[in-house]
């Protein structure tokens, strides 16, 4: 085949070890870098990964094949199929113990570096691309899943994840990042510059998530939500709404128009919203307020903290400046003077939506994430999220009642443990369809 | 000028091979979602009922190592992924196949199976994984036209049975053991690593390697 492609293309008299050996070191004359033809190895990267032998002879059985299915969605990676895990999930599977099959992907680094990242990746960022830069958001979720927390404390703890030099020093680990709680707090840098350690590895949980230069711990943290990253994609410049708009779309899985409702009262909506758009209130009543009702209402629980672009500023008691911008459009609209919130999303359209279990108000951001990780919704959207990335797709709306079933199975059986639910949606007959 | 020549000429050369087995049932692109895929070679019934994907572009380097089991890649084939990596599917979905994407697949596997064999053909033939059976010997050892058929046949297996979980099948086989047949007599025994780089980048850059 080659010998003929080189004859039409009147390569022929050139010498085949010639053109073999250009094959050979092509990728060298290829994008790269002369700085990066360093051959040596460099000491980092996921860690993990067996040395498969294969085993020319062997019987490859369903089985073993369904076990390659399973820890390929729940790691992210391939493995050879003669991988001595593979053979351990065969013969679980051979005995009906799915489940217990897929703890033996689940135990492997490339579920957290690979899968759990990638999926914290998309919601790290506005764009929800999981090319996103590794961050605190990707940390802390990766870290909390590694270390089997509660998934609510995602939404309420005041911790967050950062690589440790002692860890990947003792992990023989060289080139850690240096670690400054100011250039944790100012910058993604430590991030940034860490991506290609193993996150399962390397990642340490400090209590407190860093409100200033000395590291004193933020006074109302809610985990996720009071990232610098997250603060820094939604906090940035703006009215603070777009905090509550990606909380819901990242932890209830809801876009505003999913949620929209013009029903609901509009008593906290601000003054910036215009009332009269187009001359009428018609406009304002049938779409402005569907979503700046329920919005508005618990925007103030971020009514001290604003991302001044490099950090997060939290100013207690005093509501940041960005809640009176365009305060002329509407001045008998709401004025905002503490953290106080109202959950309106709580009428008839919202409430079986979001299954919410705590009060109907509250103050602060850490209210507000317990508001959401509490709620029903948090747990079905968690579901919905592992579902779309171990199987490849996002569950259809026929098969809502699963995901129910599985977010109810998450809070009881799994006590919101994102490794059991893993574990659970991989061998879901509606995930990998066996014989599939 | 020539060089820029010689280059071309072996992308392409390894392109055909990757289309040869893309074409040919190699790479049957695993069959997913209970209709047909056109391959070059025409349609392929796609007899599953999963959704097929494709590795991402943060799975498929660590994918590949995980397959060739080469650890940390060497710090050539990591610039290399970070080069390309935006040649790579953000989604995975099967739609986002393209010809750039699968160009960087190639170059990426070409550079994992070079970890792979340098690993490899330091170590005696007793303790490898892979190329169990290829003779590295200063005096004894094979040139890649002196490679026998059953050296061929074992590494192809190898190779398949870790990136395709499965065997190759004999179509397969005769087509791989044919495109190796253009290594001539007049290279020398250090050149072994050129068929074993041309087998494997071929294996690990078909399709069916990073679907999902």
């Amino acid at each position: 085949m080659l010998v003929a492609f080189l004859s039409v293309t009147g390569m022929g008299g050139y010498s085949m070890q010639w053109v073999l050996s250009w094959g050979f070191i092509f990728v060298q004359f290829f994008l790269l870098p002369s700085s990066a033809k360093a051959d040596s190895l460099i000491p980092i990267y996921m860690l993990s990964f067996g040395t498969t032998t294969p085993v020319p002879g062997a019987l490859i059985t369903s089985d073993r094949t369904r076990a390659l299915e399973i820890f390929t969605a729940v790691t992210g990676t391939k493995i050879g199929i003669d991988d001595v895990r593979l053979m351990q999930m065969e013969a679980l599977i051979a005995k009906g113990k799915d489940k217990e099959a897929a703890a033996i992907a689940t135990a492997d680094r490339a579920f957290y570096n690979i899968r759990i990242a990638n999926m914290a990746r998309k919601m790290s960022n506005r764009d929800e691309t999981v090319q996103a830069p590794l961050s605190d958001f990707v940390a802390t979720f990766v870290g909390a899943v590694r270390d089997d927390m509660d998934a609510r404390s995602l939404l309420t703890g005041n911790f967050y994840y950062r690589f440790d030099s002692d860890k990947m020093t003792a992990a023989g680990i060289k080139g850690a990042p240096p670690i400054d709680i100011n250039t944790i707090r100012t910058s993604n840098n430590h991030y940034a510059n860490s991506a290609n350690f193993s996150m399962y590895d390397a990642l340490i949980r400090i209590d407190g998530q860093p409100m200033d230069a000395t590291g004193s711990p933020l006074p109302d943290a809610a985990g996720l939500i009071t990232t610098r990253s997250f603060m820094a994609a939604h906090a940035i410049a703006g009215t603070n709404r777009r905090l509550v708009e990606y909380s819901f779309r990242e932890f209830m899985c809801v876009t505003m128009q999913d949620w929209k409702d013009a029903t609901r009262p509009d008593d906290y909506v601000g003054r910036d919203v215009d009332r009269f758009a187009g001359g009428g209130d018609t406009k304002y009543q049938s779409t402005c307020k569907g979503c700046h009702a329920q919005m508005d209402g618990f925007r103030q629980a971020f009514a001290y903290v604003n991302f001044d672009g490099s950090a997060i500023s939290y100013t207690p008691m005093a509501v940041q400046p960005k809640f009176a911008s365009n305060n002329t459009v509407f001045p008998a609209g709401w004025i905002t003077i503490d953290d106080s919130f109202a959950n309106h999303a709580n009428g008839p359209t919202n409430s079986d939506k979001f299954g919410w279990r705590t009060p109907a108000s509250g103050k602060g951001m850490n209210d507000f994430g317990k508001g959401l990780a509490n709620s029903k919704g948090f747990s079905r959207c968690m579901v919905k999220r592992v579902f779309t990335e171990l199987c490849k797709r996002p569950p259809t709306s026929d098969e809502d009642p699963i995901v129910r079933d599985i977010a109810d199975q998450f809070e009881t059986s799994y006590n919101y443990k994102i490794k059991s639910l893993a574990e659970a949606v991989a061998v879901h007959p509606s995930c990998l369809p066996k014989g599939g | 000028m020539h060089k820029r020549r010689y280059k071309i000429i072996s992308v392409l050369g390894l392109i055909t091979i990757g289309t040869v087995l893309s074409g040919q049932a190699c790479s049957k692109f695993s069959g997913r979602g209970a209709s047909y895929l056109e391959t070059s070679t025409g349609m392929v019934e796609v007899t599953s009922n999963a959704t097929l994907k494709i590795a991402n572009s943060e799975e498929i380097l660590p994918s590949l190592i995980s397959i060739a089991g080469t650890g940390a890649p060497s710090a050539t084939t990591q610039s290399g992924y970070d080069s390309w990596k935006t040649l790579y599917s953000e989604s995975g979905n099967a739609n986002s196949v393209n010809s750039p994407m699968m160009l960087g697949i190639l170059n990426l596997s070409g550079e994992v199976c070079n970890d792979l064999i340098k690993q490899e053909l330091l170590m005696p033939m007793a303790s490898r994984r892979v190329f169990t059976k290829v003779n590295t010997d200063a005096t004894t050892g094979d040139s890649p036209s002196t490679l026998s058929a059953e050296v061929k046949g074992d590494f192809i297996r190898r190779l398949a049975r870790l990136a395709w979980a499965r065997n190759e099948t004999p179509d397969e086989l005769s087509s791989i053991v044919s495109a190796l047949d253009v290594f001539k007599s007049d290279m020398t025994k250090k050149d072994i690593s050129l068929p074993l780089l041309f087998t494997c980048s071929a294996i690990f850059a078909a399709p069916e390697t990073h679907t999902r």
